[in-house]
């Protein structure tokens, strides 16, 4: 058995050696950060990296100044499209005459796009366009990660102030740093519930008298008691019911709002504003009666996918002009939908600012970069080139008067190579052609309920919490420990929310409210 | 005389010292050179700065770790775990392995083995769901056949933290018991074959055979894995206690470990310094945790101590 | 005699306790497999169950539509797995040897070396920047194999422990009388004794080849790209994302619709293991085979 311990011999070592081993340790570590500050992060390394993957698309083209042109690097957050290439060249053309630069687009996954943003800013790799999200703004600001466009809008946003307006075109900002250029889309809040339409005619429900989410109560009485095998509320994980109903300007992340839409100017901790107390409680109410499904604390399908098996009533979404026709084609049943509004649509910059475009730390030609997202506002057909393909390829004109398009004969969503389908996302959907299904209606009502909706107070107001990153830390974990069964209703929040205060409180919810309030009214000072 | 004993020495070495060069150039590269990140930890990191010009902050990027309350939790969670995984694996990976080598029917032996290390070939992200099938409210096997066959009432498993520490417990050995047991049946199969037969000879049970011949040559075995796993204590599986639970906010009384809280924190922050910081404290208390351990082992045997 | 009924109560034993064992093991993957052969609204409706009530091939003919793309992933798993074990195993073994010779100078320095990357870690962003800037490895085969995988110090140091403890030193020192050079032990005796070491860790290095999908994440964004891992990770997380984060699942509203469903997901995991289920049975032949070193050892 001696022969056992033999092994176990061989790890051992002295405490002397132990010191001297840790010396080598401490000298291979200066050498490493050597080794690595000459080659690494910094700057000098990007103009080594862009020249080379800038080249390589460019050979294709056959005009010779092509070459000399900066390319862009533009990241999106979707889905690859095989195509990509043929549309990238034929964007390629146009910018060449139109701003005189290339473009190369780099696809990055929804589960990924996080993480993988979050390592290429870091470095010196080759990267120019990126979308921002507001969850990511902050941080993206505080470690430099992009840069400060405000300057390059006034010089070369002429498209962007056009098409956004001028008082919207540098609302993404944290304290004045304009991380990104705001996109196009719905910019106000507004919820309803999408319920099947086939049962609502049934048994002869009138949605229409809906304004409330405890006006609902009858409509679910009725379907529970002629379904009782039916799942009436359903949803996933996360937002649950509650979650998706809009009532204040929760100012980036909730912890203290601004109550009624944003009409108040005091922030306040959400848990304690009555208006989310009654809808907490009318959830919970729904959740006893039965109305909400069991699982949804811990489901991760979506409501479109669960309504599909066919046993479900309805579901929470928020609210604009097509989402009714949007939706009945993702689930599979017409739907119609339910206003719930606790306050009326209001704009605040969580809706406006949700994505942004911005430029990279890593860009080294800032100023070309920008002229190729200006030109993005404002041109159509590159828009359409980047939303829907190659026309006659990837879609046709269906009807030219209404300027509506769909898959030419043989093409469906299955076997396309070309449909990224992106509007919300990409700079300007207001100038894209409308895909069969919606209506240029629809798209008209949401511009002009950008322009007419209720304006928050908060509008233009992001707070800069660097210096709280401890409380938030702190916060985070505390609302992600209670928020899920009060969205579903699961517990009584008449016990469940003093108990999640108390924790709150206790986690520096005060501090971040105070700082919040001391930085909002600075900035409600500077905009007189 | 000395130059010549080392010249010698040198001749004797050097082919040994070139086996081994490409692996230790490739730990230098990919494990010392990163090391310079930990300075990371101590920075408010700006990247257009660069990481080394940017501001030191002291151990600002550590306090979130201590300042909230749910310290207390989150280390004890992530400790009492990790000492039941500890001593669970060696247990029951020991008694597997035996059973598994000693058995003489082949094709069942087989069997056996392919068996316990299958779990070990699935992502935790499908395990979740594997999970979820079993415990789901509504559609969950226990809740749908399970229990009511006992005749006992549904439980709703992701709102109930007390049920917690044994599932994961139970999910943890069934995805992690295979990497212990093989490595304790390929010591096994190291055993010198005729220590058993002169025992068979002596008329020693198969027992007393276990007793005294395969455990005690499984010792160095188990003081390397055990201690490796010690300095790993402060660490844990993230798919397991972050995916398995489903990120269920009612049970973090019992699944809420550091890594989670550090990322559900983070997640929206995406604080680099916070998160390096966050990765040193766990490494340097598994390193003093390891040094303490190993000095307890050479106190009692110094030939078992891993350095 | 009494060492036989011993023997026969051991193995009445044995196999109960393993059986047992293995029923709790495969119970669950069993579910996994009938799971992937539900009817997706069977699945919603009535929920998981050994005996659904409407099997379908649907998931399946999902991932046939997609085959093209899979048969690629597989491509890549393949090969990133056999040159990184291979590597991975070849490097390991030959550190190991040096350092289970007892009079082997630096042998605790060495040791202390390879332990201390087991405990810290200069994390992901100074690693990020090294491989994708410095070494520029994004988006090449490379990413996939060099970082993290291709030398484990837990795998060195078991090796080790095993080649100290069950090759005897009498055959190096008898080879050496006889002129071979380091090389020539290590190849020729060294490895072949080490066998059921070697192959059980080399079975340890190719899992986590196989099983990686983090350096894919990381280091690649080309899809032509993607391991089998990759595929099935970015399918799941981007599931979690569209569906769990209420402001982006209501604004991509087309993009959840698409989402493969449950049934669909099982289906690909199961995919993505049916190749070592295949293979493991091949591999197992030399574990068997370590049992009858004693014979050599003499």
């Amino acid at each position: 058995m001696n022969r056992c311990g033999q092994g176990l011999r061989h790890f051992g070592m002295e405490g002397k050696k132990m010191k001297k081993a840790m010396k080598v340790l401490a000298a291979l570590g200066i050498c490493a950060s050597l080794l690595t500050a000459c080659g690494g992060g910094g700057q000098e390394s990007v103009e080594s990296t862009s020249g080379t993957s800038g080249s390589e698309n460019v050979s294709t083209e056959k005009e010779t100044d092509v070459s000399e042109m900066y390319t862009v690097t533009m990241a999106y957050i979707g889905n690859e499209q095989a195509d990509m290439a043929k549309v990238e060249a034929a964007m390629n053309e146009m910018l060449a005459k139109e701003v005189g630069a290339q473009i190369h687009i780099i696809p990055l996954g929804w589960g990924s796009y996080q993480q993988q943003l979050q390592l290429m800013l870091s470095g010196g790799e080759k990267l120019d366009i990126v979308p921002v999200l507001l969850n990511n703004a902050n941080s993206y600001v505080s470690s430099g990660q992009v840069i400060d466009m405000s300057e390059l809008i006034d010089q070369y946003g002429t498209n962007i102030k056009a098409s956004l307006g001028e008082d919207m075109a540098k609302i993404s900002n944290v304290g004045g740093y304009v991380f990104g250029v705001p996109v196009e889309k719905e910019w106000y809040t507004d919820s309803c519930i999408l319920m099947r339409k086939d049962i609502v005619d049934k048994y002869g429900l009138d949605v229409s008298k809906v304004s409330t989410l405890a006006d609902c109560e009858e409509i679910f009485e009725t379907v529970k008691q002629n379904e009782p095998n039916m799942k009436i509320i359903v949803g996933s994980k996360g937002s649950g019911l509650l979650g998706r109903i809009g009532h204040s300007d929760v100012l980036l992340d909730g912890f203290g709002v601004l109550e009624n839409g944003g009409q108040s100017t005091t922030v306040k901790n959400m848990f304690e504003t009555e208006t989310y107390l009654d809808l907490a409680r009318t959830t919970h109410d729904f959740y006893e009666k039965g109305y909400i499904d069991k699982d949804m604390p811990t489901t991760t399908d979506s409501a479109q996918v669960i309504m599909k098996a066919g046993n479900a009533f309805c579901y929470a979404s928020p609210y604009k002009p097509g989402v009714v026709e949007q939706d009945s084609l993702a689930s599979g049943y017409e739907l119609v939908a339910a206003m719930i509004q606790p306050c009326e649509p209001y704009c605040t910059n969580n809706g406006v600012s949700f994505v942004s475009w911005g430029i990279a730390q890593n860009c080294t030609d800032p100023e070309i970069t920008m002229q190729v997202l200006d030109f993005m506002y404002g041109s159509a057909e590159f828009m359409n080139l980047y939303n829907w393909g190659i026309e006659g390829e990837h879609y046709v004109v269906k009807d030219a008067e209404k300027d509506i398009i769909g898959f030419p004969d043989g093409v469906d969503a299955s076997n396309t190579a070309y449909n990224l389908n992106l509007g919300w996302e990409l700079p300007n959907q207001f100038n894209l052609h409308i895909w069969e299904g919606n209506t240029p209606e629809n798209m008209k009502a949401q511009a002009e309920m950008n322009k007419t909706s209720m304006k928050s107070n908060g509008l233009g107001f992001m707070y800069d919490y660097s210096s709280l990153s401890n409380e938030l830390t702190a916060l985070s974990n505390v609302q992600e420990e209670y928020l899920n069964s009060i969205v579903c209703g699961v517990t009584d929040p008449d016990e469940i929310i003093p108990e999640l205060n108390e924790k709150l409180y206790k986690a520096g919810l005060q501090k971040v409210i105070d700082e919040k309030q001391r930085q909002f009214d600075e900035w409600l000072a500077a905009q007189e | 005389m000395k130059a010549a004993k080392r010249k010698r020495q040198i001749k004797r070495w050097l082919p040994l010292f070139l086996m081994m060069a490409p692996g230790l150039i490739y730990v230098f590269i990919n494990n010392y050179i990163p090391m310079f990140g930990i300075v990371i930890a101590f920075k408010k990191v700006n990247f257009q700065k660069g990481i080394f010009a940017s501001d030191w902050v002291g151990l600002e990027n550590f306090k979130f770790l201590f300042t909230t309350d749910d310290a207390w939790i989150i280390t004890r969670n992530t400790i009492l775990y990790n000492l039941v995984f500890i001593v669970l694996n060696t247990v029951i990976g020991i008694v597997m392995a035996i059973f598994i080598c000693d058995i003489t029917c082949k094709w069942a032996k087989k069997l056996y083995q392919s068996a316990v290390l299958l779990p070990y070939l699935m992502s935790i992200v499908i395990i979740s769901y594997i999970v979820y099938a079993f415990l789901a409210t509504e559609n969950g096997m226990l809740n749908n056949s399970i229990l009511p066959m006992l005749g006992k009432e549904p439980v709703s498993w992701y709102s109930e933290p007390k049920y917690w520490p044994f599932i994961l417990i139970l999910v943890h050995i069934w995805k992690g018991i295979g990497y212990g047991c093989l490595i304790y049946i390929s010591s096994i199969n190291g055993i010198d074959r005729s220590f058993f037969e002169a025992a068979g000879l002596d008329g020693a049970s198969k027992w007393q055979q276990i007793r005294y011949i395969t455990l005690p040559s499984l010792v160095p075995s188990i003081i390397t894995l055990t201690l490796l796993s010690v300095g790993r204590i402060f660490y844990s599986d993230f798919g397991l206690f972050y995916q398995v639970p489903l990120d269920s906010g009612a049970l973090y009384s019992t699944t809420n470990v550091i890594d989670t809280y550090v990322y559900r924190g983070l997640l929206k922050l995406g604080n680099t310094g916070m998160s390096s910081a966050a990765g040193v404290y766990q490494s340097i208390v598994g390193f003093i945790l390891v040094l303490t351990a190993n000095m307890a082992v050479r106190k009692i045997s110094k030939e078992n101590a891993l350095f | 005699m009494v060492h036989s009924r011993s023997n026969r109560r051991f193995q009445i034993l044995a196999h109960s306790v393993l059986l047992i064992f293995s029923l709790f093991v495969l119970l669950p993957f069993l579910l996994l497999f009938i799971s992937s052969f539900t009817e997706e609204a069977t699945l919603m409706v009535n929920g998981y169950s050994y005996f659904p009530e409407k099997l379908s091939l649907e998931s399946y003919s999902y991932i046939f539509k997609n085959a093209p793309k899979i048969f690629r992933a597989y491509a890549v798993t393949i090969l990133v797995t056999a040159v990184g074990t291979f590597i991975n195993i070849l490097m390991s073994s030959m550190i190991a040897y040096p350092l289970s010779l007892k009079n082997f100078p630096c042998r605790r320095i060495i040791t202390f070396y390879l332990f201390f990357t087991m405990l810290f870690n200069g994390g992901l962003v100074p690693t990020y920047l090294m491989y994708a800037n410095f070494f520029h490895i994004k988006n090449t085969l490379f990413a996939l194999i060099i970082p993290a995988f291709l030398l484990s110090a837990m795998n060195v140091l078991l090796i080790r422990t095993y080649i100290s403890t069950s090759v005897p030193d009498a055959l190096f020192e008898a080879a050496q009388v006889d002129g071979a050079s380091e090389f020539t032990i290590f190849f020729k005796i060294v490895i072949p004794l080490s066998k059921p070491i070697l192959v059980t860790m080399g079975l340890f290095a190719g899992l986590a080849y196989w099983n990686d999908w983090t350096n894919g994440l990381y280091y690649i964004t080309d899809s032509k790209l993607y391991s089998i891992q990759n595929l099935l990770n970015k399918m799941i997380t981007d599931i979690q994302v569209l569906t769990s984060d209420s402001n982006i699942s209501s604004q991509a509203a087309a993009e959840v619709s698409k989402l493969p469903a449950v049934g669909i997901r099982m289906a690909i995991a199961v995919v993505a293991m049916l190749p070592i289920l295949i293979l493991f049975p091949f591999v197992q032949k030399y574990f068997q085979k370590g049992i009858a070193l004693g014979a050599v050892k003499g």
